[in-house]
């Protein structure tokens, strides 16, 4: 596996996020006596870091280990092996009250937007949550901040008392998105996040995301199968293949000289506009 | 054996759509989610019905085989015709050798749609027995043949294995093989690799190509334009109930006479080109009962002018291009550009 400073541009900043050897394995199966029968590897000696105000795009195959890196990151799954370094601080050292305080760095985009808004909650509190939570907001205060958040991912203001299934699958993202930003993180974990909606809300999404990197200089960690999303946001890619970090390489070069035998077979596959048949 | 050209040869189509309207009964009263809907799937092509969410593309498709949720939808105008009958009046017994026999169905889940209690070699010998009257023994035999030509490894081995012994890829090569098992001239396939990995897409689309040029009929329900563009003969571009845009993949998606072609053409994705920012089509597609009186597609358009407020019929431009725009001669709009 490559190492990731020597993949191009190197920023000044420390990295926001330091994946270092992240390892999981999962038993599948239990003997009569409760004792691991068979074990999955799903990630195995992950590296990689997370540079300040970059999209770093994590692509694979279904059972690559995508999702459960970014589990391991989040610390909703214990890794194994390795540490998870966000802000400098290590998060796998972290004990659960201290980890709910740093939390509010790392925020997570889920791909269905009708499974990950709690249907029986109103805008103003699916939104204002995390600003109870982590800022100890007032009541008062709340109204107006959410109505700002709102704004700024384009949904329309007056949408407080409304619940999600009053929006449709590119609104309920930006929701999702809005509730994300409602941390005030420095990094999103964004996993699949465009992958359920249709061309069109998609390409919305995907301008909002490079619009709040543009903006706030947020860190997104962006994961996905699809290569043509890739293309258009990612600075930098790392190819995960049966839970093993392949390949990174900045985007462009990726694409045009893919090194690793996976990658160039990933990318030999995906169906391409206007080479027609 | 499986190599057979579609039915009617000498009309130039295996199956035809005429003027296909679907109504669903709402609170609001009776609307149409598919509306004067007309294609022909010919021998050998595939034929794509493009759309987002809503477009109805998906009803169309079932409706074709009378699939369509009889509870809230109706057939409320049109032909459906294939085989000398019209699958939108015919009968139960006509329905049952229609279906499978001369039109067969691949959905986009395979795994839901595959009975989780059989072995896959059972599951296909039902399929044959129910159309032809073969001994079980050589029913097993045609399962094994069709498992090699839609490219399952080790065919016969796999006959006794149950659908959750095989990866998504497998179990949709198994689907086709029982979707081609009674050599059909028609064959729909609703979404079929939109829940695969990338590299078994391509060998998916791969076989479909593969059967079309054998001399089948695949009417390819997709959403996904660069699919459309690799592997199809022709597009249907449906928007709110309507087919918008249609003619050949290349002249179409390269040159777009509707806006609404042109608009999902500038929001893909595409892994050829990077661009700053994904073009995109303002608002979203209303729901059935708001469907505008006039052009479906003026509210979202950035070219609607006062004319776009009435009714639009479909315009033929060219040979084979038909466009549902009052506007298209005045608009040039950008398409795909050829991937070198």
């Amino acid at each position: 596996m490559p190492e990731s400073d020597i993949s191009g541009v190197q920023d000044v900043t420390s990295p926001r996020v330091v994946a270092e050897n992240l390892t999981k394995v999962f038993v599948t199966k239990r003997n009569a006596f409760g004792l691991p029968a068979r074990r999955l590897t799903a990630v195995r000696g992950v590296s990689f870091e997370l540079r300040q105000g970059e999209i770093y795009a994590l692509v694979g195959g279904s059972g690559s280990g995508k999702s459960t890196v970014a589990r391991l990151l989040t610390r909703l799954e214990k890794s194994d092996t390795g540490r998870v370094l966000v802000n400098g601080t290590d998060w796998t050292l972290l004990r659960r009250s201290a980890l709910q305080k740093q939390r509010r760095a790392m925020q997570m985009v889920f791909q269905n937007p009708y499974a990950s808004l709690d249907p029986t909650s109103m805008v103003v509190h699916l939104v204002g949550e995390p600003m109870i939570i982590h800022e100890k907001l007032a009541r008062r205060d709340l109204d107006a901040r959410v109505r700002a958040l709102l704004d700024d991912v384009g949904l329309p203001s007056d949408s407080l008392h409304k619940y999600p299934h009053e929006f449709s699958g590119g609104q309920r993202q930006r929701l999702a998105i809005a509730r994300a930003l409602a941390a005030d993180p420095d990094v999103i974990i964004a996993d699949e996040a465009v992958s359920a909606l249709d061309v069109s809300s998609q390409a919305k999404v995907l301008n909002l995301l490079l619009r709040l990197r543009r903006e706030r200089s947020l860190t997104i960690l962006f994961i996905t199968h699809d290569l043509g999303v890739v293309r258009q946001v990612a600075d930098r890619i790392g190819v995960l293949s049966e839970g093993e970090l392949v390949e990174e390489a900045q985007a462009d070069a990726l694409f045009d000289e893919p090194t690793h035998e996976y990658t160039r077979t990933l990318l030999r596959s995906v169906p391409i506009m206007g080479r027609w048949r | 054996m499986i190599t057979r050209a579609g039915g009617n040869h000498e009309n130039g189509y295996a199956l035809r759509i005429d003027d296909l309207s679907v109504s669903a009964a709402t609170a609001g009263g009776v609307v149409d989610v598919v509306s004067g809907v007309s294609f022909d799937l010919r021998p050998c092509e595939i034929t794509a019905l493009a759309g987002e969410s809503g477009s109805g593309k998906t009803v169309t498709a079932l409706a074709v085989l009378r699939l369509h949720d009889v509870r809230t939808l109706r057939i409320r105008t049109g032909r459906i015709l294939v085989d000398g009958a019209d699958m939108a009046s015919a009968g139960p017994d006509v329905l049952r050798r229609i279906r499978g026999e001369k039109v067969s169905m691949v959905f986009q889940e395979p795994m839901n749609s595959i009975d989780p209690m059989y072995t896959v070699g059972s599951a296909i010998v039902e399929v044959i027995r129910a159309h032809q009257r073969v001994t079980r023994r050589a029913a097993l035999r045609q399962a094994g043949e069709l498992l090699e030509h839609v490219g399952v490894p080790d065919p016969r081995n796999r006959l006794g294995a149950y659908p959750f012994e095989l990866s998504g890829g497998l179990l949709q090569r198994v689907m086709i093989a029982m979707a081609i098992a009674n050599q059909p001239s028609v064959l729909i396939a609703d979404e079929p690799t939109t829940a695969l990995d990338v590299t078994v897409q391509q060998q998916i689309m791969q076989l479909l190509r593969r059967l079309a040029d054998e001399g089948m009929s695949i009417l390819l329900v997709t959403h996904d334009l660069a699919v459309v563009s690799e592997y199809a003969d022709t597009i249907n571009v449906m928007y709110a109930g309507q087919i918008v845009e249609s003619g050949p993949v290349r002249e179409v998606l390269s040159e777009p006479e509707h806006p609404y072609t042109a608009g999902l053409v500038g929001a893909v994705p595409d892994v050829a080109n990077r661009r700053l920012e994904l073009s995109t089509i303002p608002g979203r597609v209303p729901p059935p009962d708001e469907f505008p009186a006039g052009c479906r597609f003026a509210p979202r358009c950035s070219f609607a002018e006062a004319e776009c407020d009435a009714p639009v019929a479909q315009l033929f431009p060219r040979e084979e291009r038909r466009v549902r725009c009052v506007r298209h001669a005045q608009l040039s709009l950008e398409g795909v550009e050829p991937y070198a």
